[in-house]
């Protein structure tokens, strides 16, 4: 990667590695500035597991007590958790230390607004608007309001789901499940939540909570084989694998199959929409097996830019029942966040109610074969080579929400730029078959490569 | 107004013009690098401890990411008399340490101050060392998986310092005595080991002022204006004697069972007073240039030998060990003991030396007090506006050629019968004056003849 691009200052959040870029006095300055941003008040504090987030949690907490907030320092919790958490204690907003799937030299703070939501690009801005000011001065000593600590935060979040799930019909279909905690925050909380959930047996992987991951954090085919692994040893039910900080989930079958992150949330899905039949937020770049199940359904889908954000603000504005993306479910009774306790909750009880192994209810679900490619290339050529792209599909009315998504009967592809490096991706799904998928992929990215070199 | 100093004595300013997290990071981090660079250790271990002022908390945040970011970890003192804290570095062999806290400053300021591995302040060599690097702002930082953690500090440590504490007095004599007492904390750290103390010497303590709020009572400066609250209930209670501590303990001034409030300068008399007791003679005592006479008569009466340096705890505590004295202290209320294990101002020091001369000679406060031979005592500020305020120091130089003169640092002018010492304010655009004469009419009308001498030489 450009070593001039290693502080990623982008949707929601600013990133680096520690020890380069991401800095305690950055930090702290940032999150003065967001204490600044949110009019003072409460503000809650948490940090996933990375051995930086001792360091980063300091350096916020002090940059938030000198612009006068309050702060409530959570330690150790699950992004979803400080979410909820931020909107049911009514604070002004939150700061969650977690470079999420992204490499363990990484870490990252994200910022939360009031409704318990990453901020939207209008209030980033705003944010980035009152760090760039100069320094108008610091609270005095007088007014410095109080720190405190609050280890609950991630109870009440489960009791939430609990008790909204039929922890009943969980227990007496006897689970065994295995999770693999990805020695970020599920390695506190995972294994005593499934428990409660009425799970029967659970098999936990990399339940360390120290942040030194022992496979790549994404949750995706390559990294998850320790857990395909222990699922059919131990002829486990089922297989639940978490990032480092709880948001994102992937399922894995009783055979030991690893399903893509975007199969992975249609088992919860569905469960959500047998509850509740309605329409569904979810982003762009959806899997369009998801439409087919709202539309069985009777729903429709509200498509939206790439990013929870937009999720989260799709669902609040059309009271959508469900929200979806990539690597994640968001269900909006809990709340309007990514949720990977939520979706491990729904495919249980999902599981608990068919009867059936997880195999045979994907069996039953609309099939996609999908393909991505990553093409290096910077941000003003990707944008030109996006139009020029629209422009060529014209007859298949493309859409224009988050770079170019182009549906074509059994296939459809989404082209658009990378947030986190300079890259556009591509993004294709077959109905057909995998290598249809990846034809077409190859097919996007060669007319790609010929007016990039046009250009 | 001035906001901020960084020197041998810490960062201190006003909080949130001056002293803000920003520097707080910054320093943390330079003496991390520092600490790192001197020990040639790639992880030191720093002992982190606050007062109670409300920004206290916020700084120690500050400092602790700054100190993990360079590697270091962290033994947490939370909030701990800075004795203690002295103590407890060295004691637990630490590399280092930083105490968070405002000490005698007024409301609205704060500050830092580094500790080496000896449990002291830094020295004025080493502090040169360890600004340089601030100043240069590159520090020894660590990567994504080597930065420190956080564990607290055993409980044991007060424990040790309250035994280190007795070890330099008689206590069995003390206990004898059961002494009543009362203590006023100012708000700050003290009461949090107090009890302990009061409890293992048989005192019968009254305590005042000992929430943990960092509101200020009064005056954080223990002086005679500070006292009002102790002196008011000392008759009703029939108390020995009462201590008026700094918020951090560093620094204590008395109030006698006749409820006379004796000035700060006084404590300091009284303490080198007992340790001389009974000592041979050529004692040396390490102390500023501009304390009481007292104390240079109290010496000379056990034959011991005064050295004066700058003003400073940390330079009188170096000043003390480069000149192999027993005892160290200035006009603040500030002492300390080169046989005790901490390293800085103790006014818990102070408080047991005296309660143990009261119970070797058998006597009173009063009675021990109306001993001393006794100075009046002026302190002055004379407004100066601070862009000038060297420029006038160095105009005064030749303001009494019939004087013996010292610029040892800031002026100081000596006569037969008292002596007046001139220097900038370190916190106010201001020139600071402590005169001294044999008696309160002479102190004061040299006191008024002085300063319109001064003002004049400033005006011009």
């Amino acid at each position: 990667m450009n070593q001039f691009r290693r502080l990623m200052v982008g949707i929601s959040s600013i990133r680096g590695v520690v020890g380069e870029r991401l800095q305690p006095s950055l930090a702290a300055d940032f999150a003065a500035s967001f204490g600044g941003y949110v009019g003072k008040g409460t503000v809650l504090v948490a940090r996933d597991t990375r051995p930086s987030g001792v360091m980063l949690e300091h350096a916020v907490i002090s940059g938030l007590l000198s612009a006068g907030c309050k702060v409530i320092s959570a330690g150790v919790l699950p992004t979803p958790s400080l979410q909820l958490a931020v909107k049911e204690h009514s604070c002004s907003g939150g700061i969650v230390i977690t470079a999420s799937q992204h490499p363990q030299e990484y870490n990252a703070l994200k910022f939360i607004n009031r409704d318990g939501m990453y901020l939207s690009d209008q209030e980033m801005s705003a944010l980035f608007d009152i760090y760039n000011q100069p320094e108008d001065g610091f609270i005095r000593e007088s007014s410095y309001q109080s720190l405190t600590y609050n280890q609950d935060l991630f109870e009440e979040h489960a009791k939430k789901i609990w008790s909204r799930i039929d922890t009943a019909a969980i227990r007496a279909a006897n689970l065994k499940i295995a999770v693999d905690c990805c020695n970020g925050v599920g390695a506190v909380y995972t294994k005593r939540f499934l428990k409660n959930l009425g799970v029967d047996e659970i098999f936990a992987l990399n339940e360390t909570p120290d942040g030194i991951f022992k496979h790549s954090p994404e949750t995706v085919e390559e990294n998850l084989s320790e857990l395909s692994e222990c699922v059919r040893t131990n002829q486990c039910d089922a297989g639940f694998a978490q990032d480092p900080d709880g948001d994102s989930f992937t399922l894995v079958d009783e055979t030991g199959h690893i399903y893509s992150e975007q199969n992975s949330i249609l088992i919860p899905c569905k469960r959500v929409l047998e509850r509740t039949p309605g329409s569904v937020s979810a982003s762009i770049q959806t899997t369009a097996a998801l439409e087919e199940l709202v539309c069985a359904a009777g729903g429709k889908v509200f498509y939206t830019k790439v990013g929870e954000a937009n999720i989260g603000r799709s669902i609040l504005q059309n009271n959508t029942v469900l929200g979806a993306e990539g690597c994640g479910v968001i269900w909006p009774e809990v709340h309007p966040c990514r949720d990977s306790y939520t979706a491990m909750a729904l495919t249980l009880e999902k599981l608990a109610y068919s009867k059936l192994k997880v195999s045979e209810i994907m069996r039953e679900m609309p099939e996609y074969h999908s393909a991505l490619l990553t093409m290096p290339c910077n941000a003003q050529s990707a944008e030109e080579a996006i139009r020029a792209l629209a422009h060529a599909y014209e007859r298949f009315h493309p859409e224009h929400l988050d770079g170019v998504r182009i549906s074509m009967g059994k296939v459809w592809a989404l082209v658009r730029k990378s947030y986190s490096e300079s890259a556009l991706k591509i993004y294709v799904e077959s109905a057909v078959s995998k290598a249809d998928a990846e034809g077409i992929a190859e097919t996007f990215r060669a007319e790609l490569e010929k007016t990039l070199a046009e250009m | 107004m001035r906001f901020l100093r960084l020197g041998a004595a810490g960062l201190r300013g006003e909080v949130g013009t001056a002293l803000t997290h920003q520097l707080a990071i910054r320093y943390a981090s330079a003496l991390a690098t520092w600490t790192a660079v001197t020990l040639k250790k790639n992880a030191p271990v720093i002992g982190v401890a606050t007062d109670t002022r409300t920004s206290s908390g916020m700084l120690k945040s500050a400092v602790i990411s700054g100190l993990l970011a360079c590697g270091c970890s962290i033994v947490d003192f939370g909030i701990t008399p800075s004795p203690v804290c002295h103590f407890g570095v060295k004691k637990l062999k630490l590399d280092g340490g930083v105490l968070i806290g405002a000490g005698h400053h007024p409301a609205g300021w704060n500050a830092l101050v580094g500790l080496s591995s000896s449990g002291a302040c830094l020295t004025a060599s080493e502090a040169q060392e360890m600004l340089e690097i601030y100043h240069g702002n590159v520090f020894h930082t660590a990567a994504w998986n080597e930065c420190g953690t956080i564990r607290q500090a055993p409980e044991t440590v007060a424990f040790d310092y309250v035994d280190d504490l007795f070890s330099s007095v008689d206590i069995d004599l003390i206990r004898s005595r059961n002494f009543r007492i009362v203590t006023d904390f100012c708000n700050g750290s003290g009461s949090v080991i107090f009890n302990r103390i009061a409890r293992k010497a048989n005192l019968d303590a009254v305590v005042i002022n000992d929430s943990l709020s960092g509101e200020l009572p009064h005056d954080p400066e223990p002086r005679p204006r500070s006292s009002a609250q102790v002196k008011a209930i000392m008759k009703p209670l029939k108390a020995d004697a009462g201590f008026v501590f700094s918020s951090d303990v560093g620094r204590v001034a008395l109030v006698t069972d006749t409820c006379e409030t004796l000035s700060e300068e006084y404590t300091f008399p009284l303490v080198a007073e007992n340790i001389l007791s009974g000592t041979g003679p050529g004692k040396v005592i390490a102390t500023n240039t501009c304390s009481t006479r007292t104390l240079d008569q109290v010496v000379a009466r056990h034959c011991g030998k005064v050295c004066k340096g700058m003003t400073g705890e940390t330079y009188t505590i170096d000043l003390m060990n480069e000149k192999n004295a027993v005892l160290c202290g200035d006009g603040s209320g500030g002492t300390a003991l080169s046989a005790s294990s901490s390293a800085g101002f103790d006014g818990f020091g102070s408080m047991m030396q005296i309660l143990e001369l009261m119970a070797r000679r058998e006597t009173s406060l009063s009675a021990l007090a109306s001993m001393l031979p006794r100075y009046h005592i002026v302190k002055r500020t004379i407004p100066c506006r601070s862009v000038h305020v060297y420029a006038a120091t160095n105009k005064l130089i030749k303001l009494f050629p019939d004087a013996e003169f010292s610029n040892l640092d800031g002026l100081r002018f000596d006569w037969e019968d008292g002596w007046v010492h001139i220097r900038p304010s370190r916190t106010e655009p201001s020139l600071r004056m402590i005169l001294e004469w044999k008696t309160r009419a002479a102190a004061e009308e040299k006191a008024m003849n002085i300063i319109s001498m001064v003002e004049r030489v400033v005006g011009e």
